[in-house]
């Protein structure tokens, strides 16, 4: 019988793959060290004092009132880009989920697969440049890249639903002697629902987010108020629209958690 | 005023009888049953008011002052681009692609590591299991909470008038993203791991440090490391569009191309960051699988 103290010391210590792992933690440490190299920046220090004194004082004016140039309206352009775009995007990834779910097309997945890999990892400043070709810089060009890029996640979120359904619920109705038409509407709709609209308010959260994102390049909303405010120096117009931006984020997120938590529990 | 205020409370009020009367259904026996309320309908009237209002907003706005016309004539733009990016591609530009590639890189790993090294302190401190009946954790979390609001690209674009052009903005964007996220995750993990162990040490009279390190950190450690993995993963991507406010990486000649119409040279990048997310993907899918 041994003793704990024995047993304790006989574990597997996998010395060998620790210190390979280390050496090569180090090794990319040490080349991607000159990214911190850093030259003093001239003024700096000025603007962020600028930036955390007008961040607590920001300009209460731009912050309440409700003219076209307020926060509020902007605010409410913004969550209105999310919304569109993530409604564009809901519509757009249906076909693509139907035909890469595997229960539906078989090994014909590739196809489907490979061009939603592809819109998940295109950089996405590039699509919206892209957009800006077609609809010129405005919120439309928002709605319009919000809808695109959101086709990765929507439709694979999709799939996994769609990868789920219950076939023993088809049968049954088939077995009521069901139409085609009710099968859907009893057997699959109520099946997909809860979790589809659960997946696209969580889509849309990450969508406010991307559409002040987007204003930063220049499609309009809150992003582009805090863009040009700050090109301009007018740091307390800055912190107006950066608090907006939080309102927003925290507002969105606790609705569309509490939507999500009743959809899940039912 | 009032006249008009209690002509909508009757209507309401006649409205909530006749779909409580649509609701009941009386059986032979004369007794009756309700159906509860379904909101489906009320939930669909709300969402299309919503869509309706904003697609005035927004919509509408855009086809009076752009013209639909012009917007269907330039629909073509945007597949001639696709289609000279897939045509022109100029492999001669690679060896520029290299170094800025690298930075995007760097930018990610240095964040990561430095991001996920901080927020493990700090995710002690929020976790109320582990620090009793305190505040802090309350106050933490807040913190927290404001710092997750605003986008990695907000703080890139901050931080570039601050330190200057280049990655070194990126890079202190990257690690306070990262702080913020990791610190999330893993506060929600160290408050759902199973306490008995961290009780019967501390009897035993270790402090608290001693019964962390002993009875949380074998539970939750595995799980960190697949998150900072994770979150690599998003860093990579998120990194490659920091150049779009001069905060480095290969954004930066992206934009510059895309501005002069170099479809060609654009394609050479996006090929070889989609060769550097897929190869980084796979890797760190592979480790996660064997980290659970």
């Amino acid at each position: 019988m041994k003793t704990v103290i024995e047993t304790f010391n006989e574990r597997p210590k996998h010395t060998v793959r620790n210190v390979f792992i280390s050496i090569f933690l180090l090794a990319l440490i040490i080349w991607s060290s000159p990214v911190l190299l850093h030259e003093q920046f001239l003024g700096g220090t000025e603007i962020a004092k600028n930036i955390a004194r007008s961040f607590i004082n920001p300009s209460w004016d731009n912050l309440f009132n409700t003219r076209v140039d307020g926060i509020p309206y902007l605010m409410f352009q913004t969550v209105g880009m999310a919304v569109l775009g993530t409604i564009l995007g809901a519509i757009l990834s249906v076909p693509f989920a139907f035909l890469t779910a595997k229960n539906i097309v078989g090994k014909f997945n590739i196809i489907g697969n490979t061009i939603i890999t592809t819109i998940r990892s295109f950089p996405f400043f590039l699509l919206l440049l892209m957009v800006v070709r077609v609809s010129g810089p405005g919120e439309f060009t928002a709605v319009l890249a919000i809808g695109i890029l959101s086709i990765g996640m929507i439709s694979k979120l999709y799939i996994e639903i769609i990868e789920d359904i219950d076939p023993g619920i088809l049968q049954s109705l088939d077995a009521l002697g069901a139409t085609r038409f009710q099968k859907v509407r009893y057997g699959i709709l109520p099946q997909l629902s809860a979790n589809i609209i659960s997946v696209v308010i969580y889509r849309f959260e990450i969508n406010v987010k991307n559409a002040t994102i987007f204003g930063i390049i220049g499609t309009g909303g809150i992003g582009t108020t805090l863009r040009l405010a700050m090109f301009a120096g007018r740091w307390r117009d800055a912190s107006a629209a950066l608090w907006g931006i939080i309102i927003v984020v925290i507002l969105v997120d606790y609705f569309s958690t509490k939507i999500r938590k009743k959809l899940i529990n039912g | 005023m009032k006249t008009l205020c209690s002509k909508i409370s009757n209507y309401i009020k006649t409205l909530v009888k006749r779909n409580y009367n649509y609701r009941t259904t009386i059986m032979k026996d004369g007794s009756s049953i309700t159906r509860p309320f379904s909101y489906s309908m009320m939930t669909m009237v709300l969402t299309l008011g919503i869509i309706i209002f904003f697609w005035h907003l927004i919509i509408t706005k855009f086809f009076n002052e752009f013209g639909a016309r012009n917007f269907f004539q330039n629909i073509p733009n945007f597949f001639t681009i696709i289609k000279q990016m897939v045509t022109d591609v100029n492999w001669s530009y690679f060896s520029n692609v290299l170094g800025p590639m690298a930075d995007t890189i760097r930018i990610a790993v240095i964040g990561t590591l430095v991001g996920s090294l901080i927020a493990i302190p700090v995710a002690i401190l929020a976790s109320q299991n582990i620090m009793g009946k305190s505040k802090i954790p309350g106050v933490v979390k807040f913190f927290l909470s404001i710092i997750r609001t605003l986008p990695l690209l907000v703080y890139a674009y901050i931080f570039s008038y601050i330190f200057g052009y280049g990655p070194y903005a990126g890079v202190l964007a990257t690690i306070i993203f990262t702080f913020g996220i990791i610190t999330k995750m893993m506060y929600e993990i160290i408050e759902t791991t199973d306490m008995g162990p961290f009780i019967a040490i501390e009897a035993t009279g270790a402090t608290k440090i001693q019964a962390f390190r002993a009875a949380v950190v074998p539970q939750i450690m595995g799980r960190f490391y697949s998150i900072v993995l994770y979150i690599f993963e998003i860093n990579l991507r998120a990194s490659a569009i920091l150049g779009f406010v001069n905060a480095g990486g290969i954004g930066m000649i992206m934009n510059d191309q895309m501005a002069l119409r170099a479809y060609g040279d654009v394609a050479v990048m996006v090929l070889g960051l989609l060769f550097v997310i897929i190869v980084v993907q796979n890797i760190s899918q592979y480790l996660r699988g064997r980290l659970s």
